[in-house]
């Protein structure tokens, strides 16, 4: 990658926390939690943002960014109030600028008129449409075209060059340095030698305003220079060396022109008219003339400065929150430092296995150092797993504007607020929490929030809240999404499972049973398919999702008061508890998560139904059995149920099954080695992992052995005695 | 080698460097210097670096006393007169080889100083809360061959800064904690970074703004997005 394609990476990991800045600022700001330093800060970000874009030639983004910036400057300055109109169109621009960022990073053009209407709504508020377009053409304008007259090749143009036909000009240049001038570090010298630069000079000093050497300020400038330049530049590049120090001295640049045009008056020169080619640049720099003062160029100058002192009163009481101490390191090293904290365990428990074996007598003092050993490996592991673990806001940040843009689509008033964005969970995870939660929001506006006429009419606030949380909880992330909607419709919901043979006819089910109906396939209760919530696609997708990553879904709803649906999330996806169960000769892992509890059945729990491995009456519900020796042709695996252990595991949709196996082993931290990425997809494995006795054991997929195992138990998937899910949830 | 004159003269030996940041010693060593009997003579063989506020000392002196004279200039300060269109007051006599009698009690200091920025970089400090503009700055500036000092803040700088000097200083003007006039109005209430240039890169490119860092300070001013060839072309100006 080369250094500017690093610059570009960094500009975009830059301006994703820079958008998030704005975008939490300005919620702030809204919802009234903003101070003068939000506003600065939001107004900074998008200043940033700008900045960097115009590096890298963003065009849209640049121009975008700053009419965005200068709504943010008149808010800023107090010119501008923040009402909830200006706020609205101030988030819709932070969410294009969003887009458009994203553009630019994918290299995507963007859709000509893309952000034309907001630019335009943005324009109405810095005022007149024609004067903010203007200024903002101007703007951009100006920044490109700042240094184009810097140009210091220096020109071949002296002595023998002085016929007129070379086209070189000659201008006659005061330089009167005032006091002020080196007090800001500008110095004559490199002045000079720049213009001596721009062609011939002939220079003549004044040091008749010297003082006598005691009375000699050192900082002050006493010399004075008159000179003649020979040039085949125009005005501008002149004017361009004294660009720093045009309001500490007085200069005058009066251009002598040619024989033919000597009737065109030489004295006043440098008003703009009265030169031949300076009207366009001389107004910049006007008050490089002393006879300007007061004069037309200068006067336009003059009330922009009447409040030069305030911003500056603004930005020194700008301290904000402390920049974090932080260091950006390649996520791919931190993987590698997370895969070798795998390793490390795994080598630590075979080390463990070996020291079990020696004698014991032996081993007392390595069973201590060892025992230190373990400790250290721990800390070490969440050590770097909280190095890759990255807040939830990351994910929350997107979803006021999904809120925003469904109530707008579906006419709701909707609030989103959030709580606990800054909960760490693994990378790994947070990457695929985006869609499950989106979804989630979007049912939620969709069906879950009423119309506003609705809410009046049940006697609820016309705006429709969701909450949105995360924290931890005994050693997992719960992230909950509550609306104050009107809740589960329990009656259709059973109506609809069992109108599609998701249920059996005759269930009698409870109200939370009823409610996680919703989370089987297929299920949508949306009368009208919108576009919003998706056809077909519903919860169980959602629901795999999150199982996917080792999460659980439960909902709870109350009709009329709202929905709460509670994700319930691994730190992290590299490294497990597993419990450790023998087949036959072989070893495999069932993660502890998914267990339920584990019993030695005896003969009276067993019964053998008819198309089915049997199953297992536990407390009144049956339980179908699945034995792991038969399923994955294990030899030496027993036969008999009440010979081994039977594993109850949640395997999904509220399922139980009973896993057959000959012994457990233990429980133990196991690291996850991916089979996908090396072999290939093995229905019913989830992964492997390498144990202490350096044997490979496979990790067992819970949630989709019913499925290998042609378990025909859907029907009675939720038996009534096992309100399944919510079991699990404590 | 030493020519013998009818008069005691004293020869003192300039330092390498005679910046802006030198000429108030200067100053304080001429006027002891011409307070005295003796005609002087300035060494100007070791002179490396000098400018208009330390060249204005020595032209006041030789006004005062017109015994003071300058022998085997160097070619820089030769040239620095030269540029200024000021006549380099060598003694009459044409002397060019004067072996020196006496050191400017502050040269070995100077002299010393000045060896050490002879051979390295020039340093300048870039401070700005952008990542992506102080990786940019840093891309630009150290192919161009200068040493880089880098602060996320106004704050920041101050304190990476503290008494270090460096050649030049670019900061950002809209900065958390500290913004880049307060940083100016700091750096100049300095005595040590005083006269260092400060130059101000902002995407600000209105009047308004440069006129509030001018007037807390800053040397000249700098428009983001820049071009690195004109950025270092503007760095040059200020400090070549």
């Amino acid at each position: 990658m080369s250094k500017v394609d690093e610059l570009r990476n960094t500009f975009f990991d830059e301006c994703s926390e820079l958008l998030q800045e704005i975008e939490v600022g300005l919620t702030d700001i809204r919802d009234g939690r903003g101070t003068d330093d939000t506003v600065h800060a939001v107004f900074r970000a998008a200043h940033s943002v700008k900045g960097g874009a115009g590096i890298f030639g963003f065009e849209t983004l640049v121009e975008f960014a700053h009419v965005f910036e200068t709504v943010l400057d008149m808010l800023r300055h107090g010119t501008l109030a923040a009402s909830d109109e200006v706020l609205s169109v101030l988030l819709t621009a932070s969410d294009i600028l969003s887009d458009l960022v994203t553009m630019a990073r994918s290299g995507n053009p963007v859709p000509p008129g893309y952000d034309s209407e907001c630019r335009a709504a943005l324009n109405r508020l810095i005022g007149a449409d024609g004067d903010a377009d203007a200024a903002s053409d101007g703007a951009g304008a100006e920044a490109a075209g700042d240094f184009d007259g810097i140009d210091f090749v220096p020109v071949l143009a002296d002595g023998f060059g002085e016929d007129e036909a070379s086209g070189d000009r000659v201008f006659n240049i005061a330089f009167r340095p005032r006091a002020e001038m080196l007090k800001k570090a500008n110095e004559p010298l490199y002045i000079l030698r720049e213009l001596a630069k721009l062609g011939s000079l002939q220079l003549t000093a004044d040091t008749s305003a010297l003082l006598p050497l005691s009375e000699l300020q050192p900082d002050h400038a006493y010399i004075n220079w008159t000179g003649t330049l020979r040039t085949a530049h125009g005005r501008k590049e002149i004017e361009e060396v004294f660009e720093f120090v045009v309001d500490d001295c007085d200069l005058e640049i009066v251009e002598e022109l040619p024989e033919g045009a000597a009737a065109a008056p030489i004295a006043d020169p440098v008003l703009p008219d009265s030169g031949v080619a300076i009207v366009d640049d001389a107004p910049a720099e006007a008050p490089a003339n002393p006879a300007a003062d007061g004069s037309s160029p200068a006067l336009a100058e003059m009330p922009v400065r009447t409040n030069a002192a305030e911003p500056a009163k603004d930005g020194a009481g700008a301290a904000v929150k402390p920049a974090a101490m932080t260091t950006r390191v390649d996520l791919e090293k931190i993987d590698r430092v997370v895969n070798m904290v795998g390793e490390l365990v795994i080598a630590q428990a075979m080390l463990g296995q070996v020291v079990r074996e020696l004698p014991e007598d032996m081993t007392a003092r390595l069973q201590h150092c060892l025992e230190e050993v373990i400790h250290h490996t721990r800390e070490l592991k969440d050590s770097v797993m909280s190095m890759r673990a990255q807040q939830v806001r990351t994910v929350f940040q997107r979803m006021p504007r999904l809120v925003r843009e469904l109530s707008a689509k579906t006419s709701k008033n909707v609030r989103l607020e959030m709580s606990g964005e800054a909960t760490e969970i693994d990378k790994t995870i947070i990457e695929r929490l985006s869609d499950p939660l989106t979804h989630i929001i979007r049912n939620s506006v969709d069906h879950g929030i009423e119309l506003p006429q609705e809410r009046r009419a049940a006697g609820k606030n016309e705006q429709g809240v969701i909450h949105l949380s995360a924290g931890h909880r005994g050693g997992r992330i719960v992230i909950e999404i509550s609306d104050d909607g009107a809740g589960v419709n329990g009656e259709r919901v059973l109506k609809k499972a069992k109108e599609r043979g998701l249920i059996d006819a005759n269930a009698v089910l409870t109200e939370d049973e009823i409610n996680n109906l919703i989370f089987l396939p297929g299920f949508s209760t949306a009368e009208t398919i919108s576009d919003i919530s998706g056809r077909g696609v519903g919860m169980d997708v959602v629901r795999r999702n999150i199982m996917d990553i080792g999460g659980r879904i439960t909902l709870k709803s109350e009709p009329g008061r709202g929905t709460t649906i509670q994700l319930s999330l691994p730190l992290t996806l590299a490294v497990m508890d597993g419990m450790v169960v023998e087949i036959g000769q072989d070893n495999y892992v069932v993660p502890i998560s998914a267990i339920v509890e584990c019993m030695r059945p005896t003969r009276a729990d067993v019964r053998n139904l008819l198309g089915t491995a049997g199953t297992l009456q536990l407390r009144g519900a049956i339980v179908p059995l699945v034995h792991l020796g038969d399923l994955f042709g294990i030899r030496g695996a027993i036969r008999d149920v009440v010979d081994g252990v039977v594993i109850i595991v949640e395997a999904g949709e509220g399922t139980r099954l009973g896993l057959v196996v000959d012994e457990l082993r233990g429980h133990q931290q196991v690291v996850i080695k991916s089979i996908e990425e090396n072999y290939g997809v093995v229905p019913g494995i989830a992964g492997a992992t390498i144990l202490g006795n350096g044997r490979v054991a496979f990790i067992l997929d819970v949630d989709r052995l019913s499925g290998v195992a042609g378990t025909e138990m859907d029907g009675v998937a939720v038996p009534r005695a096992e309100p399944a899910v919510m079991a699990r949830a404590s | 080698m030493g020519q013998a004159t009818d008069e005691i003269a004293r020869t003192i030996v300039l330092p390498a460097v005679l910046d802006q940041a030198a000429a108030e010693g200067f100053l304080g060593m001429l006027l002891r210097a011409v307070e005295t009997d003796d005609a002087v003579r300035l060494d100007g063989s070791a002179v490396d670096t000098i400018t208009t506020p330390c060249i204005q000392v020595i032209l006041a002196a030789a006004k005062a006393d017109s015994r003071l004279t300058i022998v085997n200039p160097s070619d820089a300060m030769r040239s620095a007169f030269d540029d200024l269109a000021l006549p380099l007051p060598v003694a009459s006599g044409g002397e060019t080889d004067i072996e020196p009698v006496a050191v400017m009690e502050q040269a070995d200091e100077a002299v010393s100083t000045a060896v050490d920025t002879e051979n390295m970089a020039k340093r300048i400090l870039t401070i700005d809360d952008s990542k992506t503009m102080r990786d940019m700055l840093m891309l630009t500036l150290s192919d161009a061959g200068y040493e880089v000092l880098q602060a996320v803040d106004g704050q920041d700088g101050i304190d990476v800064l503290g008494d270090k000097r460096v050649d030049v200083v670019i900061t950002d003007i809209n900065m958390p904690k500290m913004d880049g006039y307060e940083v100016i109005r700091n750096l100049r209430a300095n005595p040590v970074h005083k006269t260092t240039p400060i130059l101000v890169l902002t995407t600000e490119s209105d009047t308004e703004k440069k006129n509030l860092a001018r007037n807390a300070g800053a040397t000249g001013w700098m428009v983001k997005p820049f071009d690195p060839d004109q950025l270092v072309a503007t760095i040059r100006k200020v400090s070549p």
